[in-house]
């Protein structure tokens, strides 16, 4: 069969990957590792500092939609939350529950059954 | 990679565009990268609207599922474009947001302890000088890749197809390392961390397990390198476990620590989180229970058309070009099946280059289509341990090891 026939990349497009880091290694083609060069060739380690983006999103305006605010995006920014398909009550006192006892959200006794009513009410069926 | 019109209209700049995959206008994506925010798209599935973020480090445009900590999808238009997933379009999934963003290979180490002999605490150049490098192409597949498509839906992150990526890893065998530490008999377990934390102190830190054994296997790694590169940040520069034929969970990033264990580990990323019922293809039915449940693992085999994607026009009458890419999860890919009238006959595809048992495989057939009518494309690969993919979903409630044969409706005119 004729492997020719099938899409490649070429190796700038690897090279371009870089993030401020470099190889020694001359620049090898990941389409056929048999004719590396040098498996051996040692990585030059350069400092990385990078920025990650924040997000500023907040919950949708509504009753309780501060205890969201306040309460969930300690932890993670909203758009999980908003790309969740629509779920049930019970489905959203699950994940606010395994927030709580799973994963250490600090969220009160008595602000459960709030910011679960308000998951409800913006994404709920 | 080939970018046409890499200008674009600047009309374009702003296009919405809907259903599946339809970012195929390369020249679109280069534009994206120019103007934030620029696109947006559809993902096939209820509230499936995603933005492309560009402003990720290392990274070009990747669907948006969550900022911080980031899920970064890759667009589905790349997996045509190389059997190699550029480093770039990787997909990213961090689980606690407390992620370094600086970091000092020349302070970095990697501890090993627990139930060895010597514990050790390595530095980069040791890792790289004093072990011998070993390279793998091995596909990264997060466990809820395509979790969107789960029908009924179930929570958690919201994935089409692109939370999975194909790279050559280079590192060192897990075992050299393990071997120098010298793990002590009545080891069962190695568990693995990486530099990432919660934010609030109850959040269990993200560790994971592999039995003592798997880890010794010569085949699981730490690797520095990915496809060529040093690792991105987002991917887990320095250092990430690799475990050929295993869903990604257990590919560790930013690793730092590795600790042998005389215990099964009872942590909560192994004994609570990441479980599947213990079925095949962990399918269950929705609502079903009393079955047992075990962490996930292996993975099952998957293959997709990535030339044509839903309500494309094709040509009746007319030899069409259809390719792909398929793995055969932990076993190499034994053949893809096509079929072009919705499952009824099938044919056999030709298959690319073998990177090895853990590697995308490229495919390509031609088919031709009779009449003008909607058709069904569909794409099965049977990897070489003789396992099929499934022609009905599978389900459970975590919306795990989605391995569906895929359709893909076309129109012939």
């Amino acid at each position: 069969m004729n492997s020719a026939s099938f899409i490649r990349y070429a190796g700038t497009a690897v090279a371009a990957t870089m993030i401020g880091v470099a190889c020694t290694a001359p620049p090898t083609s990941v389409t056929d590792p048999g004719r590396r060069t040098a498996p051996s060739a040692a990585p030059t380690w350069v400092k990385v500092s990078v920025d990650l983006p924040t997000s500023g999103v907040e919950f949708p305006a509504g009753q309780d939609a501060d205890l969201a605010n306040v309460q969930c995006l300690i932890c993670h920014s909203a758009g999980m939350v908003l790309r969740q398909p629509a779920l049930t009550k019970e489905q959203w006192r699950a994940e606010v529950i395994k927030m709580r006892s799973a994963f250490g959200a600090l969220i009160p006794d008595g602000q459960v059954e709030a910011v679960t009513d308000y998951l409800h009410r913006i994404n709920g069926r | 990679m080939t970018r046409r019109d890499p200008d674009g209209p600047p009309s374009s700049r702003r296009a919405f565009l809907t259903g599946a995959g339809k970012l195929t206008a390369l020249g679109l994506i280069g534009a994206a990268a120019r103007s934030v925010p620029a696109l947006a798209l559809e993902l096939p599935f209820a509230n499936g609207h995603r933005e492309l973020a560009t402003n990720f480090p290392g990274k070009g445009p990747m669907i948006l599922l969550r900022t911080r900590p980031p899920l970064l999808e890759t667009p589905f238009e790349v997996f045509d474009q190389g059997v190699f997933t550029p480093n770039d379009r990787f997909y990213v999934r961090w689980h606690l947001a407390n992620i370094p963003t600086i970091i000092d290979p020349a302070e970095f180490t990697l501890k090993v302890r627990g139930h060895v002999k010597t514990p050790l605490s390595i530095n980069l150049d040791a890792l790289v000088r004093d072990f011998e490098p070993v390279e793998i192409a091995a596909v990264n597949q997060c466990s809820g890749n395509s979790r969107g498509f789960f029908e009924p839906r179930v929570a958690g992150g919201e994935w089409a197809n692109g939370a999975m990526g194909n790279a050559l890893w280079k590192g060192v065998r897990l075992k050299d390392v393990l071997d120098r530490a010298g793990v002590k008999a009545g080891a069962r377990e190695v568990r693995f961390n990486g530099l990432d934390t919660g934010i609030v102190p109850g959040t269990p830190d993200f560790v994971k397990s592999l039995g003592v054994d798997h880890a010794r296997d010569g085949e699981v790694m730490i690797a520095y390198a990915m496809n060529g590169q040093p690792l991105p940040l987002l991917n887990g520069f320095p250092l990430r476990l690799v475990v050929p034929g295993w869903y990604a969970t257990y590919w560790i990033k930013m690793l730092d620590d590795i600790e042998v264990l005389e215990t099964p580990d009872d942590n909560f990323w192994m004994k609570k989180a990441y479980l599947i019922p213990d079925t095949p293809f962990a399918n269950i039915s929705p609502g079903q229970t009393g079955v047992a449940s075990v962490p996930i693992n292996r993975m099952v085999p998957r293959s997709f058309i990535t030339n044509l994607k839903a309500e494309d026009a094709v040509k009746s009458g007319r030899s069409i070009p259809v390719r792909g890419i398929a793995f055969g999860g932990d076993a190499g890919v034994g053949k893809v099946l096509l079929s072009s009238d919705g499952g009824a006959a099938w044919q056999e595809a030709k298959l690319g280059k073998d990177h090895g048992t853990y590697s995308f495989r490229q495919w390509e057939t031609s088919i031709r289509i009779p009449a003008v009518g909607p058709r069904v494309l569909m794409v099965k690969a049977v990897n070489t341990a003789g396992i099929a993919q499934p022609e009905r979903a599978n389900w459970n409630g975590s919306g795990f090891m989605r391995n569906v044969v895929e359709s893909v409706p076309v129109r012939a005119v």
